[in-house]
Order: structure tokens, then C-alpha cells, then sequence
């Protein structure tokens, strides 16, 4: 494995250096939400596959540091198996925990919580 | 590990080890006693003072030695104002100077001092003109570097000096990355006072010099007191193992520097040209002008600079200043060319050195090139 020159936790770094999940979903049963500012090269995609209310499948695309990588891959995992649209409570905290993120990158977990909220308004514009 | 940050710090040259072993391991003695080890180590200082000022084409009672570049600048400006005794002197200055020369003018400016901070163009250099049109009556010292640290660019330093000299306007020249790779002759060009630092060219860390125009006068009040080294201009009991190190290092430099100055800039341009190649021309060369052989400075758009440093674990690279890396803040010399913070932060110095191979730039190549391309490919579209 690529070495970890600066120290990145190692639910962060495993995750940054081979992420399963970087791609984008596209056809009728896809939806997709992007969050964040690609003036501050903070952006995070996540696009899923939804069958009778049920994620099927889930992949990312992120434009930020290891950790804004790691997220994207950690809701790929999470994401896969829950009902349409996923629970939104504690999904940062959750985050922020299964990566081990820090002070310095908490804004980073709180895009995991963006990504889902955007999930939950878009459930509700289509519905 | 691949080393391109030869602009933070050069290896050790083998050279100077040698001549500072004997210094570190058997002679001792103080360069100041008055004995027959003193002497020896007194004659080692002045030896190495000779060979430092050939790097310059100055004398060696032009010398002060001090800990390094930051001092030197320091005790440049903050001595040149303080002998003068001028209150609210006028300063010129960049934007684009290392921090221990915008650091000390701000004290300079907190103490009453005014700067005028001259701008750089898009490419990064400071222009004749500009100088000039800040100028004013009451201008007393103008401060530029020589070669930026970041982009490499040479500012005007020889069409510079005689103008300022005839003007009777103290000119200070930051010459840090310049002395490995420009041949400086300072019997050619009137500067004032020069900053060097000896870990930039092949030396030990820990010592530098600063030159001191005797003819016309540079007066400067000491910024450290104490037992009246360097004849007054710097107290504190010379490192001679350091100070033998930075001579040898200098002595190695005038031998190398024409013929590694040619080859090293070669090698920069096989870099750029695999980097462009292999990202389609991709990229975004900063610095333009004259430059110095050994510093390129490229930005990559749509990724982030922080993935991308940690995606090149065998490279030794830098973004920004080595000084200002761990603030991680985007480089305030991109940002001052009209970089966004993005693309500022997306961005890599890397400077070669004179040890550096052909197959060291095309492997750094590769790697910075997959990099980049991995974290595109991973990007919203």
C-alpha cells in the first residue's frame, strides 16, 4: 500500500488510496446529488441505484482532500442495503467515528450529512 | 524517496562534511582564543571566508557571518535603518519576498517604517520600471531577491544596482537560491548588502553570511551585542565546523555551478515536457522570464492539492515555501500572480539540485502525472 507520508487515519487512508467505490450511476432507477464548492475544490457525488425503496448500489466522485475521498467511499459502503431516501440523523457523527476524523476535518464528515439531506429533499421533490 | 526540494534545503556536499569533521570531532577550540588551537581555528574561519566570498566575487572582509539567511536579512534592513537613525524611513519592497524579508519589513512598518510593496506580474517578475516609479526622495533601502524561492524567476538584480548606487538608495539583494546557480560577480554589481545562507548551496544548516559594500560605506547597527565578533557586526563565538562547511560547499559550487546550472536546467524542461506530455498540457507553468536552473513551479487544475501531495509518497516536493508549508495555505506567491486559492493549493514546486538524473525526473514525472490523473479521474465531472 502507498505509504502514508502524513499521517492520515487509517480508516481515512485505506479508503483514500483504493476507493472500490468512485464512479457515477446513470438510467432510470439512478438519482444522484452533488454538495459543496468547487471554488474551495471541496465537492463530493454520490449517485445511487434504487429498486422498490431499497439502494441497491452506490458510487462517488469527490474533488477534495483524503478525508473528503474516504467520506465519499464510507457512504458508498454505508449507503448500499438502506431504504430510500437513508436517514439522515447522525449520519456525521457516524462519519466522523467510522474514520476517526478529527477537529481539523470535521467540516469534511459534515458533507456526509450534506450528501444524504440533499438525498432526503430530492426523495421529496420527486415524490 | 526521490528528492525535488532542493529549493528547502541541499544535501550535505561531501566536500564540506569532510572539511567540518575534523571541526566536530578533534579541534575544538574557540576561533576567538588567543592560543595556538584558536589560531588554527581563526586561520580555518578566515579560509573559508575567502572561499565564500569567490562564490561572490567579493572580498572577504566584505563578510559577516551570521546563522543563516533570516539573519542576515534581519540584520541587514533592521541594522541599515537603525544606524541611520531615520524615523519613518521609505522602504521598497515585493509582495513576493521570502517571509524573513516581508516578516521583518512589517516590524519595520510596526515601528513607524513605510513600504511601499511593489506587485508582481502575472509571470512573477518585478520590473526596472516599477522599482523606479516607487522610488521617491526620501527612499532609503530597496530589498528584492534575487531568484524567487517559489517560482525561480530572476528579478532585474544588475540592471537594478547601478541605478539605486547612483541614487544613493541602500540596496539589499536576498540571494539565497541565486549563489548555487547564478554566477554572481559583485565587483560588477553595486549591491549593498547580500543575504546568503549555505544550506541552499551544498552546506551545512545553521550558517550563513552577509555582505557588506565597504566601498561606498554599508553602515549597520548590530543586532546582537555581546563579545564584538565580526568586528562588532555580530557577537557570538563563531562556528567553525559550520563555517569550514559552508566554505567548502562554496568552493565546491564555483567549480560545479556553470556546468550544473546548464544540465539542471535541461532536466527542468524534460520535466515540464513529460509532466505536459503525459497530462495533455494539463498544467499551468508559474514563473515565466528568466529563471533560475533548478526551481519549476506547476499548477493543476481540478484537483486538490492536499490529495495530491499525499498521492506522491516517493517524491520530496514542495507547495509554497518550505517555511510557510506548514501553515497549509495556499502559496501567497500564486495568489499574489492572481491565482485562485484552489489552484494555488493544487500546485508543486519542485527544484532540482545538481546530483539530480535524468531517471529521477522521468520517474518523478510519472508519478505526478498518475497522481494528477487518478484524482481527475475520480472528480465530478
Amino acid at each position: 500500500m502507498m505509504e502514508n507520508v502524513f499521517g492520515y487515519a487509517a480508516p481515512v487512508w485505506r479508503r483514500f488510496v483504493a476507493p472500490a467505490g468512485v464512479g457515477r450511476l446513470d438510467g432510470p432507477d439512478c438519482r444522484q446529488v452533488i454538495v459543496g464548492s468547487p471554488a474551495a475544490a471541496a465537492q463530493l457525488a454520490v449517485s445511487i441505484r434504487c429498486v422498490d425503496g431499497r439502494i441497491l448500489e452506490a458510487r462517488f466522485q469527490a474533488l477534495g482532500c483524503p478525508v473528503t475521498v474516504a467520506v465519499g467511499q464510507w457512504l458508498t459502503e454505508v449507503l448500499t442495503g438502506q431504504r430510500w431516501p437513508p436517514p439522515t440523523d447522525g449520519v456525521a457523527t457516524a462519519c466522523r467515528a467510522a474514520l476517526e476524523i478529527g477537529a481539523d476535518k470535521a467540516h469534511c464528515g459534515l458533507m456526509a450529512e450534506d450528501v444524504v439531506r440533499a438525498m432526503a429533499r430530492l426523495a421529496e421533490e420527486t415524490s | 524517496m526521490i528528492d525535488l526540494d532542493h529549493a528547502a534545503t541541499t544535501p550535505l556536499a561531501a566536500e564540506a562534511l569532510d572539511a567540518m569533521w575534523p571541526w566536530l570531532s578533534q579541534r575544538h577550540a574557540n576561533p576567538a582564543s588567543d592560543h595556538a588551537d584558536g589560531r588554527r581555528a581563526r586561520q580555518a574561519v578566515e579560509q573559508a571566508r575567502a572561499e565564500v566570498a569567490d562564490l561572490m566575487g567579493a572580498a572577504p572582509a566584505d563578510l559577516v557571518w551570521t546563522s543563516g539567511a533570516t539573519e542576515s536579512i534581519n540584520l541587514a534592513l533592521k541594522g541599515a535603518l537603525e544606524f541611520r537613525g531615520v524615523r519613518g524611513a521609505h522602504l521598497v519592497s515585493s509582495r513576493i519576498e521570502h517571509k524573513a524579508t516581508l516578516d521583518t519589513l512589517r516590524w519595520l512598518e510596526a515601528q513607524g517604517h513605510r513600504v511601499t510593496w511593489l506587485t508582481p506580474d502575472s509571470e512573477g517578475r518585478i520590473s526596472v520600471d516599477q522599482v523606479r516609479a516607487a522610488l521617491r526622495p526620501d527612499t532609503a533601502l530597496v530589498s528584492l531577491m534575487w531568484v524567487n524561492n517559489e517560482l525561480g524567476v530572476i528579478n532585474p538584480i544588475e540592471a537594478l544596482a547601478p541605478e539605486l548606487r547612483a541614487r544613493g538608495i541602500l540596496f539589499h539583494v536576498d540571494a539565497a537560491q541565486a549563489a548555487a546557480w547564478l554566477p554572481i560577480d559583485l565587483r560588477q554589481v553595486p549591491v549593498d548588502l547580500l543575504s546568503l545562507s549555505a544550506h541552499k548551496l551544498y552546506g551545512p544548516k545553521g550558517i550563513g553570511a552577509l555582505y557588506v559594500c565597504r566601498r561606498p560605506r554599508a553602515r549597520l547597527s548590530p543586532q546582537l551585542h555581546g563579545g564584538g565578533q565580526e568586528q562588532g557586526m555580530r557577537s557570538g563565538t563563531l562556528p567553525t565546523h559550520q563555517i569550514v562547511g559552508f566554505g567548502a560547499a562554496a568552493r565546491s559550487v564555483v567549480a560545479q555551478r556553470d556546468e550544473a546550472a546548464t544540465r539542471v536546467a535541461a532536466l527542468r524542461e524534460r520535466l515540464y515536457q513529460a509532466l505536459s506530455d503525459a497530462l495533455s498540457g494539463r498544467l499551468q507553468r508559474n514563473g515565466g522570464g528568466p529563471v533560475a536552473p533548478h526551481i519549476l513551479n506547476v499548477s493543476f487544475d481540478g484537483v486538490d492539492g492536499e490529495a495530491l501531495r499525499a498521492r506522491l509518497p516517493g517524491l520530496a516536493v514542495s507547495s509554497g515555501a518550505a517555511c510557510s508549508s506548514a501553515t497549509r495555505e495556499p502559496s501567497f506567491v500564486l495568489r499574489a500572480l492572481g491565482h485562485a486559492d484552489a489552484l494555488a493549493d493544487a500546485s508543486l514546486r519542485l527544484s532540482l539540485g545538481r546530483g539530480t538524473t535524468a531517471a529521477e525526473i522521468d520517474a518523478a514525472a510519472a508519478e505526478v502525472a498518475d497522481a494528477v490523473r487518478t484524482l481527475r479521474g475520480w472528480a465530478p465531472a
